[in-house]
C-alpha cells in the first residue's frame, strides 16, 4: 500500500467522502493501533455482501439476505456480521472505516417494481405521445425465444400516466436555434395542473435541448418558483444526446427514482453516521465509478446498474494486481448469467446511441445514460432444462431461490442445472454450503429422468447434456461479446465469480480457448462484487454535444475541452479530490458522414494541432476496422463528431492483498476425500479438496473438485489449478 | 438421421447466434435509416445447394437467399465462375431479391477447396438509380425505370474488393456514400459468416456441421407438419384489394384459397388480377418470402427458420399476375396485400383449435405501405435524399383475447422508427408533431392498435421535391377478423400557406382537414415529384391494426380509457363502439351506453330478413361441438352437422355451406367503419349478423356484386 497521501479537504456538505491520513494506512504502523478499514457492501438482488479490507490486505466479508422492503436494514446486519467475524462491534468497525462504498440494485427495483415517485412530465408541444409511441420497438428487452411469438409481444406499461405529460409551446432547431421561443404563460399552466395532480416529482424534457437548454433551465426556474421542494430533472442536463425518445425516457426515469433513491441514501448515511462512521458514503455509477452518495439522486438514473458494475471493477483490479489488461469477467448467479469485458484495462461501457440490439437497456427500456456493458443471459444455477421437440433446451426460466432446484427438497420439480451439477458429482450433496445445507440428489435423478426418457438418454447422459448445452451457451454469449467487438478471446483472461461460476468455468472457459481462467480464491467468488466496489475510484464526466465535420478546428477543440476539463476537476475537487489524484481523459464521439450510430475515440490530452487532430481521425478509423472489419472504412463520407466528452478519476484510497508466502505444490493437506465425479465419457474416482485450506503454490491436477463455502471449482482433466500468493487460483490447460 | 442431442443443440445455437452477429456487423457500418431503424436487412447461412439454413433476428428470413444462390448457379458456374472467396451482388427481384433496392451479396464458403455453403447478406440501399429517388419508385411503369437491375456479378473476386464494379455500381445511384456503406456492412456482414462457419468446420468437422444443419431442416419441417396435423382439414378464402397502381385509384383483387390437407398447406391465388401497370406487382420470391414469414408465425415462431418452413407448403400463382408478373413489369413497390390476405386465412385455421387460438390474430404487418421520399439540398447545402418510413409505426392487430399493440409495428419486434431528431439532424424538415392517431385502430371486442399521425416542414431549404409512395389509402389492408373493424387507411396531405409557429400552435385538434380547409389537399397515393417549400406542411397518418370481433361487445369501461388515454374519441366511442361516457368523462353513462347499443342491435336486426337454410329446418339447436369457427360460430355434430352461434344457438346452416349466406347481411360504404373513414367508389363494406341474437360475427370489404367470401369450410369427417 502507497503511503503519504495528502489529507483530504472536507467538501461542502460537512463531512469529509474518505480520509487519507499518511499514517493511516501503512504497513509500517504500530500494529497495536486499532486498524483502518475499507469497507465495499454490494447490494444484490438476493443478497448483501459486506467486505472489509484492512491496511495489510486482509479480506474479510460477511452474506446476508437482501432486505427489499428497506436495503439498509441488510446492509447494517452485513455489517454486524463483518464486525463480529472481525471479533468487535459495528461502532467499532465504522469508527475505523475510511472509506464505505456500496452499489445498490434499489434504483433499478425501484423503477422495475414501479416504486418511484408519480412523476410527470413536460415536453415540447407536439411530442406528447413520444414515450408511448416508444419509436415502436416492441421487442426491447425480450430473450429472442419471447420476442418472436407476435400476437404476445407488447409494449411495458410507460411510467408515466398519459395525464400526467404536458406539452408546452417551444421549439429548437437541430442546431441550438430558437425556432419557436418557450411561451411562458403555457408552461406556467403545465406546471400548475401537473402540481394539481399531485405529482412528487416532473421530469422536462424538449427536443433538441442537448443543443440548447435554455428553455428546459426556464422551465425548471418556473417550477421551482411554484413548488420549490420538487424533485424536478431536465433531460439536458440528465442524458445531453440525440434521440428524444431515450432522452425523455432517461429522464423521466431520473425523476421517478430520484425522490427514492435520495430519501435511502439519507437514511443509509444517518444509520451509518449514528454508529459511528465519520465521512460520507459513497455509491457505485452505472459506469463502475464513484460518486458521494448524497449527490446520486439527482443524477439517478446515472446509478440504475450500480449492483451489477462492481463485478466488473472487481476483475480490473485483480488484473491490475496482476498485470492483466484484458478481462472478460464471467457472473454466474442462481438465475443469470452476466458478462463483462475490460480491454487494455479500461471497462468496457455501454452507450447510447448504438444499434437497436446494442445499446443499453433496463427491463424493457433503452436508457441514453452509458452504463458498464453487461450482458446477461437467464443461464444460472437455477435455470430449467426442457425439451423443445426432441431438442434440449436451457432457461432462460429459473426455478430462482423459491422453489429452487428439485434438489432443494422445496417443492421444485424441473430438472435446473444445479441438479446435473449434483448427479454428476460436482456438487457434493454431503458438503453443500460446507454442510450447513442438505439436498436430495434422489430428486435431481428423479427431475432429469422428464428429460432424459424423451431423449433416450440415461440420466446421467441427460445431466451431462444440461451441463454442455449450458456451458455451451456461456461460452457462445461471451465469444459474441468479444468477436462483436472486433476482439479475440484468446488474448483474454476469464476471471469467474457468482456461486456457480466456478464450477462450470473450466468448461466454457476452455471452450472459449481464454489465456487463463482466475478464480477469486478463499471462497471470495461470491463477494467479489462487493470488492470491486471497495476497491473503485471516484468517477465524474461531462460531455458536449457538437456538430463538428472534418477538417475539425483544432483552437475550438481546445476551448472545449478545457471548459469540460475545468467542469470536471471542480466537480472532484468538490468532493474532496487533489488535483494530483485525478487523471483527465478526453473522448470523441466519431462516425462516418450521415451514419447513425457513433464510436467513442480517445482523444490526446493537452494542446492540440493539426497532427494531433490527424491522429484523432486515424484511431476512430482503426477502431473502426476493428470493430468492423478490414476494408469497412470510408473516409470519402467524411468525418464527424457529434460530441466531446471529458471523464475524470479521482484516485481514492484502495487496499493492496495481502501476498502469502509461497508454500510447495502439494496439495494433499487439504485433501478431504474421494468421490465419483463425472468427466467426459465416465465417472472418475476424484480427490476432493478443502479450499479454504489451500496455501499459496499448491497445485492441484485435474480431474478435481475444490470445495470452497458458497462455491465449488471444477477442475478438469488436462487442467491445473495453481493457488497463487493472493490465494486466488488460475486455472490452465496442461 | 441420428445427432447428438446435446451437439444439436450446442451448435444450433451457435448457427443462429452467428447470424445475428453477422447482421449486427452489418448494421454498425450501413448509415441507412431503412437498415438501421426499420432494420430492413437480412443475413443467412446456406448449404451448398442454396436450401435455407437459418438467419439472424432481423426482418426478413433465410428464404430471400435461396433464388439468388440457385441464379448464380445458373448464369455464373462456368462464366466467370463461383470459386473461393468470390461475392456475389445481385438486385434482380426475378432473380431472388423482394424489390431493387434489396441488393443481396452472396459469398460461397469452400472448404478444402469444394463449395460447402453459402453465407448471405442483404439490405435495403437507399437509392437504385431510378427515374426518381429513394428506391421506390411511384411514376414507374416498367421496371427499366426502376434503375439498377443486376444480376449475379462478381463484387469481390478472390478476396479483393473489385473497385471497378463499386464504382460502377455507385456512379449510378444517388445516395452514393450511403450506399457504399451499405455494401461495406454487407461484406462485413459475409466476412464474419464465412471466417465463423470455417472456425466450425474445422472444430467440429465439416458433416457433423452440415449433417446438424440438415437434421435442422428436417426438424423444422417435421413440427410444422405435426402441428398441421393437429388442425382440421378445410378450405379457408379470403379476398382483399388493392387501390392504386400508383398512377391511378382502381381496384386490384387478391384472391387466396388455402388448403389444408393432413400435413399440407396449399396456397392458391388463382383469382388474383393480371399484373398492373404500376410499381406495385410482387415477384415470385417476394410472395414466397412472405408467405413463409406468415407460416412460421403462425405456427413455430420459436423454430429455427429455415427451409423446412417452405417443404409442406405448395404455391399456386399464376404467371402474369399480381403475385407473379413476368418482366418488364415495375415492381420497386411490390405491394403486400395477398400477404393479409394469407394472415386471414390463417387466423381463420387456427381459430378452429384451443390451443393455437392465442396466435388468432387480426391482420397487421402490411408494412412499406407508405413511402415519403425528398432530396435536393439540405440544411448544409449538401445534396441528400432521403426516405420517410415512419409508416411502420402502424398499429398491431387485435388478438382473440387482447387489444393490438399501439404503434405496434409489424411482426419484426425489434424494429423501430427514428426519433424525429434523427430525421432532422441532416435533412431540411422540422416535425410539428408526431403523435397518436386517435379512432386509427379497429373497433372491435379487441381494438387494433392505433398507428401515428405526423406533421412536417421543410427547413432549413428553400425547396426540396417530394416523391410519394403509398397505397391503402382508400381500402385498409389491416382488415378486422371475426366481425372486428379494419384500421385506418394511409393518409397524406399537404398544408399550404400556413407558418411554422401557427402550425405548432394551431394543431391540437382532431382533424386536419376541418382545422386548415382550403389550405390543405390530400395526396393521391403516388406522388411522382413535387416541389415543397416553406409555407407548406406535409401531415402523414399511417394504417392502423385491424379489430377483433364485435365493437358492441367491448367492455365500456375499455372504452372509456380508450377516451381518456386519447386513443378513441367520444364520437366514435358512439358511432363505433355504443358506448356514451358521462360529460366529465369520469365514467360510462351506463343507461345511455345500454340504451344506445340495444338501439343498434335493433338496427341491425331491422337491416334485412336472413334467409334460411333448408337443409336444417326443424333440427334442433343442440348437439355436441365440434370445431370452433372463430368468434362467434361454431360446428355441432347432430344427423346433420350444423353452423351455430356460440352465443344464442341460432341455427344457420349446414356444415357443407356457408353461413353468411343465411344472416343479415348490411350493405354499406367505408364510413360505416369509423370516423377516419370515408365512402369510396371502388368497393363497400358488409356486415354480417346474426338474425337471433344480432351478434356481428363477421366483416367484409368487397367489389359491390360478388358473394359473401367462403371463409371457412371444414371437412367434418
Amino acid at each position: 500500500m502507497e503511503a503519504g497521501f495528502a489529507s483530504l479537504i472536507a467538501p461542502a456538505r460537512g463531512r469529509p467522502l474518505f480520509v487519507e491520513k499518511a499514517t493511516a494506512l501503512t504497513q509500517t504502523q504500530n500494529v497495536s493501533k486499532p486498524r483502518k478499514f475499507i469497507v465495499g457492501v454490494d447490494i444484490g438482488g438476493t443478497f448483501t455482501d459486506a467486505l472489509a479490507v484492512n491496511e495489510e490486505g486482509d479480506i474479510f466479508y460477511s452474506k446476508v439476505p437482501t432486505t427489499p422492503s428497506n436495503r439498509r436494514i441488510g446492509v447494517m446486519s452485513s455489517l454486524e456480521r463483518l464486525a463480529s467475524s472481525l471479533g468487535t462491534n459495528v461502532e467499532e468497525l465504522l469508527r475505523n472505516t475510511i472509506k464505505f462504498a456500496h452499489g445498490t440494485t434499489a434504483t433499478v427495483n425501484a423503477m422495475v417494481q414501479r416504486l418511484g415517485a408519480r412523476t410527470g412530465l413536460i415536453t415540447t408541444r407536439g411530442f406528447r405521445d413520444t414515450l408511448n409511441i416508444m419509436k415502436v420497438s416492441r421487442g426491447v428487452g425480450l430473450p429472442d425465444i419471447e420476442a418472436t411469438e407476435a400476437s404476445e409481444v407488447r409494449k411495458p406499461d410507460p411510467l408515466v400516466p398519459y395525464d400526467l405529460i404536458e406539452e408546452v409551446t417551444e421549439r429548437i432547431d437541430y442546431s441550438g436555434n430558437i425556432v419557436i421561443p418557450l411561451d411562458e404563460a403555457d408552461a406556467v399552466e403545465a406546471v400548475r395542473r401537473l402540481l394539481d395532480k399531485k405529482v412528487g416529482a416532473i421530469a422536462v424534457s424538449l427536443l433538441w435541448s442537448f443543443m440548447n437548454p435554455v428553455h428546459e433551465k426556464r422551465i425548471r426556474e418556473i417550477v421551482q418558483g411554484v413548488e420549490p421542494s420538487i424533485f424536478v430533472s431536465l433531460g439536458s442536463d440528465v442524458a445531453p444526446v440525440i434521440g428524444e425518445y431515450e432522452r425523455a425516457f432517461t429522464t423521466v426515469c431520473n425523476s421517478f427514482v430520484g425522490p427514492f433513491l435520495s430519501s435511502y441514501v439519507n437514511d443509509l448515511q444517518q444509520h451509518l453516521t449514528s454508529n459511528g462512521f465519520p465521512y460520507q458514503c459513497l455509491l457505485m455509477q452505472s459506469t463502475g465509478g464513484l460518486m458521494p452518495a448524497q449527490e446520486a439522486p439527482q443524477v439517478a438514473a446515472t446509478t440504475i446498474v450500480s449492483g451489477l458494475a462492481g463485478g466488473v471493477v472487481g476483475s480490473k483490479y485483480l488484473g491490475e494486481t496482476y498485470g492483466y489488461r484484458n478481462i472478460i469477467t464471467a457472473d454466474m448467479g442462481g438465475t443469470s448469467f452476466e458478462v463483462g469485458l475490460v480491454v487494455d484495462g479500461t471497462p468496457q461501457v455501454a452507450k447510447y446511441p448504438l444499434a437497436p440490439r446494442l445499446g443499453p437497456y433496463i427491463n424493457r427500456w433503452r436508457m441514453a445514460v452509458p452504463t458498464i456493458d453487461i450482458t446477461a443471459i437467464g443461464s444460472g444455477g437455477g435455470s430449467i432444462a426442457w425439451l423443445d421437440a426432441g431438442r434440449l433446451r436451457v432457461g432462460p426460466i429459473s426455478a430462482g431461490a423459491e422453489p429452487g432446484p428439485a434438489c432443494y427438497g422445496r417443492g421444485g420439480e424441473e430438472p435446473t442445472v444445479t441438479d446435473a451439477d449434483l448427479v454428476l458429482g460436482y456438487l457434493g450433496a454431503d458438503n453443500f454450503l460446507g454442510g450447513t445445507m442438505k439436498v436430495f440428489p434422489e430428486n435431481s435423478v428423479k427431475a432429469l429422468g422428464k428429460i432424459a426418457s424423451p431423449l433416450g438418454l440415461d440420466v446421467i447422459d441427460a445431466a451431462r447434456g444440461v451441463y454442455d448445452v449450458v456451458n455451451n451457451q456461456m461460452a457462445d454469449l461471451m465469444r459474441k461479446l468479444t468477436v462483436q467487438r472486433g476482439l479475440d478471446p484468446r488474448d483474454f483472461i476469464l476471471i469467474t465469480f457468482g456461486g456457480a461460476g466456478p464450477m462450470h468455468v473450466g468448461s466454457f472457459g476452455a471452450e472459449l480457448r481464454v489465456k487463463e481462467m482466475l478464480i477469486p480464491g478463499k471462497g471470495l467468488a461470491t463477494a467479489h462484487s462487493a470488492l470491486g466496489v471497495a476497491v473503485s475510484d471516484l468517477q465524474a464526466s461531462s460531455i458536449l454535444p457538437v456538430h463538428m465535420k472534418m477538417p475539425f478546428d483544432a483552437e475550438s477543440m481546445n476551448s472545449r475541452y478545457a471548459s469540460l476539463e475545468a467542469e470536471v476537476l471542480d466537480r472532484l475537487r468538490q468532493w474532496g479530490v487533489d488535483r494530483e489524484k485525478i487523471t483527465l481523459l478526453r473522448s470523441a464521439d466519431m462516425r462516418y458522414g450521415r451514419q447513425v450510430y457513433t464510436i467513442e475515440v480517445p482523444v490526446p490530452s493537452g494542446p492540440l494541432n493539426g497532427g494531433l487532430v490527424t491522429q484523432v481521425y486515424n484511431s476512430f478509423e482503426q477502431s473502426y476496422e476493428t470493430l468492423y472489419g478490414k476494408g469497412t472504412s470510408f473516409r470519402e463520407a467524411g468525418i464527424e463528431a457529434t460530441a466531446l466528452k471529458v471523464t475524470g478519476v479521482g484516485w481514492v484510497p484502495k487496499p493492496a492483498l495481502r501476498e502469502h508466502p509461497k508454500a510447495d505444490s502439494d496439495s494433499r493437506h487439504a485433501l478431504r476425500v474421494h468421490r465419483q465425479v463425472f468427466f467426459k465419457d465416465d465417472f472418475v474416482e476424484t480427490p476432493i479438496y478443502t479450499g479454504e485450506r489451500l496455501a499459496a503454490g499448491n497445485t492441484v491436477q485435474g480431474p478435481a473438485v475444490i470445495e470452497y463455502y458458497g462455491t465449488t471449482l471444477v477442475v478438469h482433466p488436462g487442467q491445473s489449478a495453481l493457488v497463487d500468493k493472493y490465494l486466488n487460483v488460475g486455472v490452465r490447460r496442461e | 438421421m441420428s445427432v447428438d442431442p446435446i451437439l444439436l443443440e450446442v451448435l444450433t445455437h451457435r448457427l443462429d447466434q452467428l447470424a445475428t452477429e453477422a447482421g449486427d456487423a452489418q448494421l454498425h457500418v450501413s448509415a441507412s435509416p431503412i437498415a438501421v431503424e426499420a432494420l430492413d436487412i437480412a443475413t443467412g447461412i446456406l448449404l451448398a445447394d442454396g436450401a435455407g439454413v437459418t438467419s439472424g433476428q432481423y426482418g426478413q428470413s433465410v428464404h430471400i437467399f435461396t433464388g439468388g444462390v440457385e441464379s448464380i448457379f445458373k448464369l455464373c458456374s462456368d462464366n466467370p465462375g463461383i470459386e473461393e472467396d468470390d461475392m456475389f451482388i445481385l438486385n434482380d427481384p426475378w432473380l431472388g431479391p423482394r424489390h431493387q433496392p434489396d441488393f443481396m451479396l452472396l459469398a460461397p464458403v469452400h472448404h478444402e477447396g469444394k463449395l460447402v455453403a453459402w453465407a448471405g447478406s442483404l439490405a435495403h440501399h437507399l437509392d437504385t438509380g431510378a427515374m426518381t429517388p429513394g428506391g421506390y419508385v411511384p411514376g414507374a411503369r416498367d421496371a427499366y425505370q426502376e434503375g439498377l437491375r443486376i444480376p449475379p456479378v462478381k463484387l469481390v473476386e478472390g478476396g479483393r474488393l473489385r473497385n471497378d464494379i463499386l464504382n460502377m455500381l455507385l456512379n449510378m445511384v444517388r445516395a452514393r456514400e450511403k450506399c457504399a456503406l451499405d455494401y461495406k456492412g454487407q461484406i462485413a456482414g459475409c466476412n464474419v459468416l464465412k471466417a465463423r462457419l470455417k472456425e466450425l468446420f474445422s472444430k467440429y468437422g465439416l458433416e457433423t456441421v452440415l449433417s446438424i444443419m440438415r437434421v435442422n431442416i428436417e426438424r423444422t419441417e417435421q413440427l410444422l407438419r405435426d402441428r398441421l396435423r393437429e388442425l382440421p382439414n378445410g378450405v379457408f378464402k379470403e379476398i382483399m384489394y388493392l387501390d392504386t397502381d400508383c398512377h391511378d385509384t382502381r381496384l386490384y383483387r387478391y384472391a387466396v384459397t388455402m388448403t389444408k390437407h393432413d400435413d399440407e398447406l396449399t396456397i392458391d391465388f388463382t383469382g388474383t388480377g393480371e399484373q398492373a401497370p404500376g410499381p406495385v406487382n410482387a415477384t415470385l420470391s417476394n410472395t414466397i418470402l412472405y408467405l413463409s414469414r406468415m407460416i412460421r408465425t403462425a405456427f413455430c415462431p420459436e423454430l429455427q427458420q429455415n427451409q423446412g418452413i417452405l417443404n409442406p407448403i405448395k404455391i399456386i400463382a399464376p404467371e402474369g399476375t399480381l403475385v407473379n408478373p413476368k418482366p418488364p413489369a415495375a415492381i420497386s413497390m411490390a405491394a403486400q396485400v395477398h400477404r393479409c390476405a394469407i394472415a386471414s386465412c390463417l387466423s381463420k385455421l387456427l381459430s378452429c383449435d384451443e390451443r393455437y387460438r392465442r396466435r388468432v390474430m387480426s391482420i397487421w404487418h402490411d408494412i412499406a405501405t407508405s413511402k415519403v421520399m425528398f432530396s435536393g439540398k439540405n440544411q448544409f447545402g449538401e445534396n441528400f435524399s432521403y426516405t420517410v418510413m415512419d409508416n411502420m409505426a402502424a398499429g398491431s392487430g387485435a388478438t382473440a383475447f387482447r387489444d393490438g399493440v399501439d404503434s405496434g409495428g409489424t411482426y419484426t419486434p425489434l424494429l423501430s422508427i427514428p426519433n424525429v431528431e434523427f430525421h432532422e439532424k441532416d435533412n431540411p424538415m422540422l416535425f410539428i408533431f408526431r403523435r397518436e392517431a386517435a379512432d386509427s385502430g379497429g373497433g372491435g371486442l379487441y381494438r387494433g392498435g392505433v398507428t401515428i399521425e405526423e406533421m412536417w416542414v421543410p427547413y432549413g431549404a428553400s425547396e426540396v421535391n417530394l416523391f410519394i409512395a403509398s397505397r391503402g389509402n382508400e381500402i385498409p389492408t389491416h382488415i378486422g377478423i371475426f366481425g372486428g373493424l379494419p384500421g385506418s387507411c394511409n393518409l397524406n396531405i399537404l398544408v399550404s400557406g400556413v407558418t411554422i409557429a401557427e402550425a405548432v400552435v394551431g394543431h391540437n385538434r382532431t382533424r386536419l382537414m376541418d382545422e386548415y380547409k382550403d389550405k390543405a389537399r390530400a395526396l393521391p397515393s403516388g406522388v411522382p415529384g413535387l416541389k415543397l417549400r416553406p409555407g407548406d406542411a406535409l401531415y402523414s397518418r399511417y394504417m392502423g391494426g385491424g379489430g377483433y370481433a364485435d365493437p358492441l361487445d367491448r367492455e365500456p369501461e375499455s372504452v372509456l380509457h380508450d377516451i381518456v388515454q386519447g386513443k378513441v374519441t367520444v364520437e366514435a366511442a358512439s358511432q363505433v363502439y355504443g358506448v356514451v361516457p358521462v360529460p366529465s368523462l369520469e365514467e360510462v353513462d351506463k343507461p345511455a351506453t345500454d340504451a344506445l347499443r340495444w338501439r343498434k342491435r335493433q338496427e341491425r336486426l331491422s337491416v334485412a330478413k336472413a334467409k334460411t337454410s333448408s337443409s336444417v329446418k326443424g333440427t334442433q339447436s343442440q348437439g355436441e361441438l365440434m370445431f370452433r369457427l372463430g368468434e362467434y360460430l361454431e360446428v355441432a355434430k347432430g344427423d346433420a352437422n350444423r353452423i351455430r352461434c356460440r352465443r344464442c344457438k341460432h341455427v344457420f346452416c349446414h356444415a357443407e355451406e356457408n353461413p353468411k349466406e343465411f344472416a343479415i347481411i348490411a350493405e354499406k360504404g367505408l364510413s360505416a367503419c369509423g370516423p377516419l373513414f370515408e365512402d369510396t367508389s371502388l368497393c363497400i363494406f358488409r356486415e354480417f349478423y346474426c338474425p337471433s341474437c344480432a351478434t356481428m360475427f363477421a366483416t367484409e370489404i368487397i367489389e359491390s356484386g360478388l358473394p359473401p367470401i367462403d371463409d371457412v369450410r371444414i371437412e367434418v369427417r
